[in-house]
């Protein structure tokens, strides 16, 4: 039974070591973001982002449905991450609970941010609204999952294009994509996550760790931010406990590196 | 009646796929004719579970999963399909109390689904090195409203038909399928004509992976020369 292997000692001291000095073992600096690539695909909606070796695809659909009975004027955002077997023949518990940290990820970053307006998604209030479901899927696994599926999620959801609704009363006419174009969404902001790893006793840090690294980590973090340097989100859940100032030292780390992966992202997104 | 992309009724989609681009995986492929791609990762051999350990041969496993939603029966069938076709296609007698595992996943389907994901898991089996009698590749062809045949129908095109035929044949010469799949009222001049177009189109995309394949080969040598 292939079990999700844990790094050998060895490899788990040589990072520390490296780390001490300053260097990471696959030749980075500290705060250095691995190469991003986002490709999208010819329909709408699809994302796949590689970052290093890291590949996410995300896929956004939407259909007609009821509201929440609380929510009547509201369209429904739903988020599915996936860990496709692609990255492991068989998929453990540890595995399993990363599936469920992204998917949380997620919704807090792109739902609760309130990313996404959901008022825009209502057709007839109290009766049929948009849901959007966005399905991410993991299929390579080499770390940093969080923030390749973050900006995945965000260009999948701008890119993509839903059809165009004539609301007369209370009937409403769904016009067929090849009839009127498609419209998009409606978009407030773009979040996007930077996300650090803590090793030793808390005072060696990293941005953008490899497998490697978040398998040795002690503590990790991560800052949500969107284009105007605003924080949407900070996730930190458990590990070794961190200092004020190195949470403060990470978010203005993350302010830097905002600029360059949102470049990446307008060029994805812009086509 | 034309199509609305133009194209004949005997002409497939653009083909395209990329060998090796996943890490993790022993093997991988992705897959494209058209709009409609499929990514497939193979491991093997690998470690297998007790359960499923077989004592003269590998066990095949597929894991095949829609690019929306959660994988429903529809799926299970295709998963039953690519294993079918591949358990007597696979060499697994060279690797006994093992695993081959076969991971499809959608990336976009616009018709001819099952077809691509026999493609792609031919390509994916080549690319992690897992000894084959043969390699298989398989189209669809729909008879249409109006009793015309067409090849590789788009998603459209595959909605509004009468019924629906995929083939798989691999490039033994035999005449006999390596897989068939056929839904709806037809008559059996109609299944025959199926067959037929459906065995041009394997043909086409079969020289197409030998190409890719060789492609890859050519590359992987003159990179280590």
């Amino acid at each position: 039974m292939v079990a999700e292997t844990e790094p050998s000692n060895i490899e788990t001291q040589f990072l520390l070591e490296a780390l001490q000095r300053g260097q990471r073992t696959d030749g980075r600096g500290i705060y250095d973001y691995r190469s991003l690539k986002i490709t999208g695909g010819s329909t709408p909606g699809l994302v796949t982002v590689q970052l290093g070796q890291t590949r996410v695809m995300a896929r956004v659909s939407c259909a007609v449905t009821r509201p929440y009975p609380d929510r009547p004027t509201e369209g429904i955002v739903q988020f599915n991450a996936e860990l496709s077997s692609l990255c492991a023949p068989h998929v453990d518990h540890t595995l399993r609970s990363q599936e469920v940290t992204v998917t949380r990820m997620l919704e807090r970053v792109l739902r609760q941010s309130r990313a996404i307006d959901t008022e825009a998604l209502c057709i007839v209030a109290g009766h049929k609204v948009w849901t959007l479901r966005v399905d991410v899927h993991i299929l390579d696994h080499a770390g940093n999952l969080v923030d390749a599926a973050a900006i995945a999620a965000i260009c999948a959801l701008r890119r993509f294009r839903r059809p165009d609704v004539t609301v007369d009363g209370e009937t409403a006419v769904i016009h067929d994509v090849r009839d009127r174009n498609p419209v998009p969404l409606s978009i407030h902001h773009t979040p996007v996550c930077v996300s650090f790893a803590f090793f030793g006793a808390g005072e060696l840090m990293v941005l953008d760790p490899s497998l490697l690294e978040e398998q040795s980590r002690v503590s990790w973090f991560t800052v949500t931010l969107n284009a105007h340097k605003e924080v949407c989100a900070l996730n930190k859940a458990g590990g070794v406990p961190l200092t004020h100032e190195q949470i403060k030292r990470c978010v203005q780390i993350a302010v830097a590196k905002v600029d360059e992966i949102n470049e990446k992202i307008q060029d994805a997104v812009n086509v | 009646m034309a199509r609305p992309d133009r194209r004949d009724p005997t002409q497939i989609r653009a083909l395209h796929c990329v060998l090796g681009q996943l890490n993790r995986v022993d093997g991988s492929a992705q897959f494209s004719a058209g709009d409609t791609s499929v990514l497939c990762g193979v491991y093997g051999p690998v470690d297998v579970k007790l359960y499923d350990e077989k004592l003269d041969r590998a066990h095949i496993e597929v894991k095949f999963r829609p690019d929306i939603g959660v994988p429903t029966t529809k799926d299970k069938w295709v998963e039953d399909a690519v294993r079918s076709t591949f358990e007597r296609e696979i060499l697994g007698q060279l690797h006994p109390r093992t695993l081959v595992q076969i991971n499809v996943q959608v990336c976009q389907g616009d018709g001819s689904v099952d077809a691509a994901a026999i493609n792609a898991t031919t390509l994916a089996l080549i690319d992690a090195g897992i000894p084959l009698r043969a390699m298989v590749a398989a189209a669809t062809c729909v008879v249409r409203s109006d009793h015309s045949i067409i090849v590789d129908p788009t998603q459209e095109e595959a909605d509004s038909a009468l019924s629906t035929h995929t083939f798989a044949f691999s490039n033994l010469q035999t005449n006999s399928p390596a897989y068939v799949d056929s839904r709806g009222e037809f008559s059996i001049d109609e299944y025959n004509a199926c067959y037929d177009m459906c065995m041009a189109a394997v043909d086409r995309t079969l020289a197409f992976m030998r190409t890719a394949v060789e492609g890859k080969i050519l590359k992987e040598t003159q990179t280590a020369l």
